[in-house]
């Protein structure tokens, strides 16, 4: 069972990390204003983040698929979710309220400084909150493995 | 880091003492070898419900199990 137990948990900690790069690649890469820094032709960062967003679909339905998981039994299922990895997901979660109140802090104060739109200001934030707690979770996974 | 300092844990004496691996532990109470592994190191501390099925997988008492640093 325990093998079991710790090829699901490292499958389920690369697809975060894959989950965690592809996302912040499909919404950065979207950008105007990264292009614009970037100093790259606009259809360039445009296919990088399509194919970004796609590599993201594609994990994302990996993730909710879950074969293996479904398949395992109940001890093996219920392993995948002790209080170990509960309590890694709520560390993850706080992580991510600070990740975000950082980033806040960072876009408000490069407002000072140059032109931020509301949006691209607020896509900043939900990218930092998304992209934060899941890198969060896989290193907090990762520990003593 | 070891999430409580004050805390010390006995778990890996009485689990060797009854012959199981971490792996064995961890398959009786339902839970991940890491999760026997942060516990055994003190990175972890489990819940009254953990560490109560754990002292009866181990035939011994919570209090044997966990302490608290003099």
């Amino acid at each position: 069972m325990s093998d079991e137990v710790e090829k699901l948990s490292r499958k389920r900690r690369r697809l975060l990390i894959f989950m965690a790069i592809a996302f912040a690649i499909w919404q950065l890469a979207g950008l105007e204003m990264f292009s614009d820094l970037a100093g790259v032709d606009r259809r360039l960062t445009s296919f990088a983040s399509l194919f970004a967003f796609v590599v993201w679909a594609v994990m994302l339905f990996i993730l909710m698929r879950q074969r293996g998981v479904k398949r395992a039994p109940p001890k093996t299922r219920a392993a995948l979710d002790d209080e170990l990895v509960q309590q890694n997901r709520m560390r993850a979660f706080q992580t991510g309220f600070w990740v975000m109140l950082l980033t806040a802090g960072l876009v408000f104060t490069a407002s000072h400084f140059f032109r931020i739109e509301g949006n691209v200001a607020a896509q900043l934030i939900l990218v930092a909150g998304v992209v934060g707690p899941m890198l969060a979770f896989a290193r907090l996974e990762g520990r003593d493995a | 880091m070891p999430d409580h300092p004050d805390l010390q844990t006995a778990l890996k004496h009485y689990r060797q003492a009854a012959g199981l691996t971490q792996a064995d532990l961890a398959a009786k109470v339902s839970v991940s070898r890491k999760t026997i592994n942060t516990i055994e190191n003190g990175v972890f501390v489990p819940t009254t419900v953990l560490a109560l099925r754990l002292a009866r997988v181990l035939d011994c008492r919570v209090e044997d199990l966990f302490s608290l640093r003099d």
